[in-house]
């Protein structure tokens, strides 16, 4: 394996947007916008499952169907975006928690919240990481874990 | 009509419920008592769906209740547990509005229809839970949270209720209350109720019909008057019972008898 191939499995281990191919790109934001969508499609019967299996099955909720949906689209929408951006650490740890303590803890809300603050941290951290030492580059999975990681460690600690 | 045929249900060889066959009549609440192990619970979760019967067969109006979807068996019956699964905050009002999850219309978000904040509200008033919705649920005594579970029972107006030992956690008035609740409801809109309890001067009174299970097989279905007999009862429950009437209801008072007490 050559050096520049090493360096860019590196950065994407890192967590690094510069490298991201633009032939993944269309795949990516196709999967992101339809994923969204059948998530929050599924928001109310999540809702429900969010108090417990039991009481949702009662209530009406198809419970391994809506189980299955749910899996498979989180699937594809983690490995698209990982595939696209490389893994981008402690954005899916840290926001959806912001977005259920900021907005309250109903899906048909949480979710898309939780989809676009995670794109706008993003966004913020990848200005950060091409401004803060310009021209040179930081990767952005570097800026993201200096801001998640005290603030995972806040969440754990409020509990 | 929501009614059991000779129902066998197994777990692996261990029989649960044998033969057993019952209906909920409308505007009537049946009282299922019976030893630990009896098959009550059992029971319960297979007149909703829960459990597949070995033989026999569940009858949701006319058809059997597999045939029926989860979210129209939701529509006609609802449970009650002994107790609310919460595992995340939310509010008393976003806990009952889940009552109404399914009458939401499939396509839509799923939002809460005028009808859906109607109902609940109505609810919500008839449970005396109208100042509380919008604490969240684990702030509530026990009391206020298992009228809030009953709450949402009755918010997805279903005509059968099943209620799985409802009043374990709670102390004298709030039992009498929440069975009030139920009577009332039965009352005025010929719901029907089937209370799984451990409690049988409770089901003497609040019960039109007792049904007595043991080992799975029904010892006795009848009026209170019917089934609340001490041999029966000692047969059953191996203690032995005094039966009297209630001086005010009229209704069988049962105590069980203990070697403890039998100084005088």
């Amino acid at each position: 394996m050559d050096a520049t191939r090493i360096r860019s499995f590196t950065f994407w281990l890192l967590g690094d947007l510069s490298g991201s191919s633009k032939s993944l790109l269309p795949v990516a934001i196709v999967i992101a916008l339809l994923g969204a969508l059948v998530l929050t499609a599924n928001a109310r019967p999540l809702n429900l499952l969010m108090l417990g299996q039991r009481d949702a099955f009662d209530l009406g909720v198809e419970v391994g169907r809506v189980r299955i949906i749910v899996f498979v689209t989180a699937s594809l929408l983690v490995g698209s975006s990982v595939a696209a951006s490389g893994s981008v650490g402690y954005v899916g740890l840290v926001v959806p928690h912001l977005a259920r303590l900021s907005v309250g803890s109903d899906n048909r809300i949480t979710l898309p919240t939780a989809a676009l603050g995670g794109a706008l941290f993003v966004i913020v951290a990848d200005t950060l990481a091409r401004s803060v030492i310009a021209p040179r580059e930081l990767p952005v999975g570097a800026i993201t874990a200096l801001i998640g990681a005290p603030l995972f460690i806040y969440l754990l600690k409020r509990r | 009509m929501l009614e059991a045929k000779q129902l066998i249900i197994k777990y692996d060889s261990r029989v649960a419920v044998a033969d057993v066959s019952l209906d909920l009549r409308p505007g009537e609440i049946t009282a299922v008592i019976g030893p630990n192990g009896a098959g009550k619970s059992t029971l319960l979760q297979a007149l909703n769906g829960h459990v597949e019967p070995a033989a026999g067969e569940v009858l949701l109006d006319g058809r059997s209740i597999q045939k029926w979807s989860r979210r129209s068996i939701a529509r006609r019956i609802a449970v009650v547990a002994q107790e609310a699964e919460l595992r995340f905050p939310i509010t008393v009002l976003e806990f009952v509005l889940g009552g109404r999850f399914a009458w939401a219309d499939n396509g839509v978000w799923g939002w809460e229809t005028a009808r859906d904040l109607q109902v609940t509200n109505e609810v919500l008033q008839e449970t005396e839970l109208t100042d509380l919705s919008g604490r969240l649920m684990n702030e509530l005594s026990g009391g206020e949270r298992q009228r809030a579970v009953l709450a949402r029972a009755l918010a997805t107006e279903a005509m059968f209720l099943l209620l799985d030992e409802p009043t374990a956690n709670l102390d004298l008035s709030h039992q009498a209350t929440l069975l009030m609740l139920v009577r009332s409801r039965c009352d005025s809109r010929h719901a029907s109720a089937l209370v799984v309890t451990h409690d049988i001067n409770l089901a003497a009174q609040f019960a039109d019909h007792v049904l007595l299970l043991d080992k799975g097989r029904v010892v006795r279905f009848g009026t209170p008057e019917e089934v609340l007999r001490p041999d029966l009862l000692e047969q059953v429950f191996d203690v032995k019972v005094l039966v009297d009437t209630h001086p005010l209801s009229g209704v069988p008072r049962v105590t069980p008898v203990h070697e403890a007490h039998r100084h005088v």
